[in-house]
């Protein structure tokens, strides 16, 4: 029994299923000082692209079935606030060391954040959650 | 602090929009340290935490606040290999655990 199975099973009928994961899009990258906003580019986190289309086929098998119906999906912005250049690349190697980040962007971030200025960087991830009834 | 996560509460909101926790049964599947479980576990009845990282899970328990110990319990377990009560839960949430 695979996991949306086992899921499934100890739903109650009627009950739901609440799937929260980002979009298989690339998150972009800005530096904010003040209210002025550079956009410095993307990050590469396409190494994701794969298992999220597994994970769609999963939950496309389960609607198919008839054991659940997709009732309402909804799309946001995740953000991520770093306080510095320095700040960001750090948190990236400890949480999410599995994506790249081209040269160039971080290049641009250092541009428009020196050390020592105040500003922050935010990563917008987009999100999807999607909620599911159990027929 | 060097990284502020969602302070906007986007994802707050909208699990709240998708869903009325009021009263019910609540199974967090991929829990890791509780991030999610803390944003609707105050209007259940009741939320059982699965996840296989037992770290984690360690950190949920001592994060959780002592109002829900009651009604708040995690374990070390990966969905795939849990046994579950059939038909024992209203909600299940999978918050980032299908990728």
């Amino acid at each position: 029994m695979n996991a949306l199975e086992r899921m499934w099973a100890a739903l109650r009928p009627g009950g739901l299923l609440l799937d929260i994961r980002p979009a298989p899009e690339r998150p972009w990258v800005q530096v904010w000082r003040g209210e002025n906003v550079t956009m410095v580019g993307q990050i590469d986190d396409s190494y994701r692209f794969g298992t999220l289309k597994v994970a769609d086929a999963a939950v496309q098998a389960v609607v198919a079935a008839g054991r659940v119906a997709r009732e309402r999906d909804v799309t946001f912005t995740y953000l991520y606030h770093l306080y510095s250049v320095d700040a960001w690349l750090e948190y990236m190697a400890e949480h999410w060391s599995s994506a790249l980040i081209p040269a160039d962007v971080i290049a641009r971030a250092r541009e428009a954040l020196p050390p020592g200025v105040e500003g922050e960087v935010r990563i917008l991830r987009i999100i999807r959650a999607t909620r599911l009834r159990r027929v | 602090m060097t990284a502020l996560l969602d302070p906007e509460e986007a994802e707050t909101r909208v699990i709240h929009e998708l869903i009325d926790f009021a009263g019910k049964d609540v199974l967090d599947v991929g829990c890791g340290d509780g991030r999610m479980t803390w944003r609707f576990a105050e209007l259940t009845r009741s939320v059982l935490g699965l996840d296989p990282v037992a770290a984690s899970v360690e950190q949920a328990r001592r994060n959780t606040p002592a109002h829900l110990r009651s009604k708040v319990t995690f374990q070390v377990e990966d969905i795939t290999a849990a046994q579950l009560p059939a038909a024992a839960f209203d909600v299940v949430a999978l918050s980032w655990s299908l990728c």
